[in-house]
C-alpha cells in the first residue's frame, strides 16, 4: 500500500540519519557538550545567588536547547549536502514530504536525547527539584521540542543551502518559536510552583495548536521548498 | 521572465509625473497631521502626548496592511509562480520593514514619558518587534540566495508561515502579561480622536501604496538587470 | 511636564517625517541606479528568457 511504502521511506531517511549521526559520535556529543556549555555560562552569567538561579532554570534550559538545537538542525542537511545526495535523493520516487517525515524524525530522536541531558544538568545546576506534577512537565518539554525540531527541520532545509547558513537559522527560527519559548517556560514555571498566577493547562493547550497547526503548515509548504 | 523590452522607460515626462505624485502624497500627510494635531483637545493627564498616537497607530495599521501583501502575493506566488508576484511580496516586505521600525520608535517615544521606561515589554509592542524580526528574517534570506527561483519560493514560503504566526505570537505575549501590571498602549476608543485617526491612516495609507508600487518598479528593473547579468555570463564564458 | 511632552511629541513627528522622507530619497537613489544599469531601452531584439 502506497501510505505503507510511503512510512518505510520516510523511516529509512531517520534510521540513516540517526546511525550517522550515532555511529560519527562527534556530531551528538559535540551538540550536547555544546548545550551544557550554554547552561554554565548562563549560570555564571545571572548567579550565583542560589534563589535568582532557581527563578532563572526554566528560561536558561529553553535557551541552551534553542542554541544547540539550531546546531543540530543545520548538520541534518549537511550530510546530504556535502556529498551531493540531496539530488538523487529527490529523483527517488515518491512523494516529497517523505523526505521531511524523515528528516524531522531523525532530529525529534537527536532532540529528544539532547533534551534529556541539558535538562538533567540544567536541574543540577540551577538547583531545581523535581516537582510533584513533573509527568505534565515532560508533557510541556515534549510538546515545546515537537514545535522546535518542526520548524528548525522546515527552516533549516532552505537554511542549509544558502550562502550564510551559520545566521539565517537562528534568525529566521528563533522569532518564530517565541509562542514556544513564552508558553513552555510560562507553563514550566507553574508546574514548578515557582510562578503560580498563570495556568499551565492553558499554555499546554495553546503549545498543542501551535504543534499541530505548524505541523500541518510545513509539510504543506516543504513541497515547494525541497525541489532545487 | 522579465525582459528588457518588458519595462518601457517612462520616459522624462513620465518621470515627473512619479515626483509630483510622491509630493502629493506627502503634502495629503502633512495636511492630515495638521488637521488632527490642530483639532485635538489637550487630555488631561496625558497631555498633549496624545498626539504622538496620530503617527504611531497610523504606522502601526500600514505594517500590518504590509504583512498582509506580502501574505497574499506570497500565497499568488506559490500558486501560480508569477515573477512579478514575488517581486511584490518583496515589496511590500521591505516597506512594512520601514513602517514596523517607525512604529516601534514611535510607541518608545510614547512610552518614555508615559510609562518611565523606553522599553516595558507590553503585549502590542513586543508582538510589534517579533513581526520587525520575521521582517528582517524574510529580508535577509532574498539576501542571501541567489538563485531568483528558490528565493521566490523560499520567501513564499517563510512569508506565509511567518503571517500564520502572527496572531499566535500576539496572543501568547498577551497571556505572558494579562497577570502582570500591564502598561497600556494608546486607545484608540475616544471618539473625539476617531476623526483625526481615520483621516490620518487614509492618509498614510496613501503613502504605503505609492512606497509600494515604486519599489515594486524598481524591483522589476533589478530583476531584470540581474537576468541579463546571468544570461550574459552563461553566454560570455 | 506638559514642556517636556512637547519634546516628545516633536521628536516623534520629527522621526516620522525623517524615516519617510529618508525612504523616499532610497527609493530615489535606488531607481536611480536600477536605471542606470538597465541601460537605454532601444528595442533591440535582445530577449532574455
Amino acid at each position: 500500500m502506497a501510505w505503507r511504502d510511503d512510512w518505510r521511506r520516510a523511516r529509512a531517511i531517520a534510521r540513516k540519519d540517526v546511525t550517522t549521526e550515532l555511529r560519527a559520535k562527534a556530531g551528538f556529543n559535540s551538540v550536547a557538550a555544546l548545550g551544557v556549555t550554554i547552561l554554565v555560562l548562563l549560570g555564571l552569567a545571572l548567579g550565583p545567588d542560589a534563589q535568582a538561579l532557581r527563578d532563572a532554570a526554566v528560561g536558561a534550559v529553553w535557551l541552551a536547547l534553542l542554541f544547540s538545537g539550531v546546531l543540530a538542525f543545520n548538520r541534518s542537511f549537511q550530510v546530504e549536502l556535502e556529498s551531493g545526495a540531496l539530488e538523487p535523493l529527490l529523483q527517488y520516487p515518491g512523494p516529497r514530504w517523505t523526505i521531511f517525515a524523515g528528516k524531522l524524525l531523525g532530529n525529534l530522536i537527536f532532540l529528544a536525547m539532547m533534551t534529556a541531558i541539558v535538562v538533567a544538568v540544567g536541574a543540577i545546576l540551577f538547583s531545581v527539584s523535581i516537582p510533584p506534577r513533573w509527568p505534565a512537565l515532560l508533557g510541556v518539554l515534549a510538546l515545546g521540542i515537537l514545535g522546535l525540531t518542526v520548524l528548525g527541520t522546515f527552516y533549516a532545509s532552505m537554511a542549509s543551502r544558502s550562502r550564510a547558513r551559520e545566521v539565517l537559522l537562528p534568525l529566521l527560527l528563533f522569532p518564530m518559536l517565541v509562542p514556544v519559548l513564552v508558553a513552555a517556560t510560562t507553563a514550566s514555571k507553574a508546574l514548578l510552583g515557582t510562578d503560580l498566577m498563570h495556568d499551565a493547562g492553558a499554555w499546554i493547550r495553546l503549545l498543542a495548536a501551535y504543534d499541530v497547526i505548524f505541523l500541518i503548515a510545513t509539510f504543506l509548504a516543504f513541497e515547494h521548498v525541497i525541489e532545487s | 521572465m522579465l525582459s528588457r523590452d518588458q519595462l518601457p522607460d517612462p520616459g522624462p515626462s513620465g518621470r515627473r509625473t512619479g515626483v509630483w505624485l510622491a509630493l502629493a502624497t506627502l503634502v495629503v500627510l502633512a495636511a492630515a497631521q495638521a488637521y488632527a494635531i490642530s483639532n485635538s483637545p489637550a487630555e488631561g493627564d496625558m497631555g498633549h502626548l496624545q498626539k504622538i498616537m496620530y503617527v504611531h497607530v497610523p504606522a502601526a495599521w500600514m505594517t500590518f496592511i504590509a504583512f498582509f501583501v506580502v501574505l497574499v502575493f506570497s500565497v499568488l506566488y506559490l500558486w501560480r509562480r508569477r515573477e512579478t508576484d514575488d517581486l511584490i511580496a518583496a515589496s511590500a516586505a521591505e516597506v512594512g520593514a520601514v513602517f514596523n521600525g517607525l512604529t516601534l520608535a514611535l510607541g518608545m517615544i510614547w512610552g518614555r514619558p508615559t510609562w518611565g521606561v523606553w522599553w516595558a515589554w507590553d503585549a502590542r509592542l513586543t508582538s510589534t518587534l517579533v513581526l520587525f524580526l520575521i521582517f528582517v528574517g524574510y529580508l535577509a534570506l532574498r539576501g542571501f540566495v541567489d538563485d531568483a527561483g528558490q528565493r521566490a519560493r523560499w520567501s513564499a514560503a517563510v512569508g506565509i508561515i511567518g503571517a500564520i504566526n502572527v496572531p499566535i505570537v500576539y496572543m501568547s505575549v498577551m497571556w505572558w502579561r494579562t497577570l502582570h501590571q500591564q502598561p497600556s498602549s494608546p486607545s484608540t476608543l475616544d471618539p473625539a480622536y476617531t476623526m483625526g485617526l481615520r483621516t490620518n491612516a487614509i492618509a498614510m495609507l496613501l503613502v504605503l501604496v505609492f512606497f509600494i508600487h515604486k519599489r515594486y518598479d524598481i524591483a522589476r528593473r533589478e530583476r531584470a538587470v540581474e537576468l541579463a547579468a546571468q544570461t550574459a555570463a552563461m553566454r560570455g564564458s | 511636564m506638559v514642556a517636556s511632552n512637547q519634546t516628545f511629541v516633536i521628536a516623534a513627528y520629527a522621526l516620522t517625517w525623517v524615516v519617510l522622507l529618508g525612504y523616499v530619497w532610497r527609493l530615489v537613489s535606488k531607481d536611480r541606479r536600477a536605471r542606470a544599469d538597465h541601460g537605454p531601452v532601444s528595442g533591440r531584439g535582445d530577449v532574455s528568457r
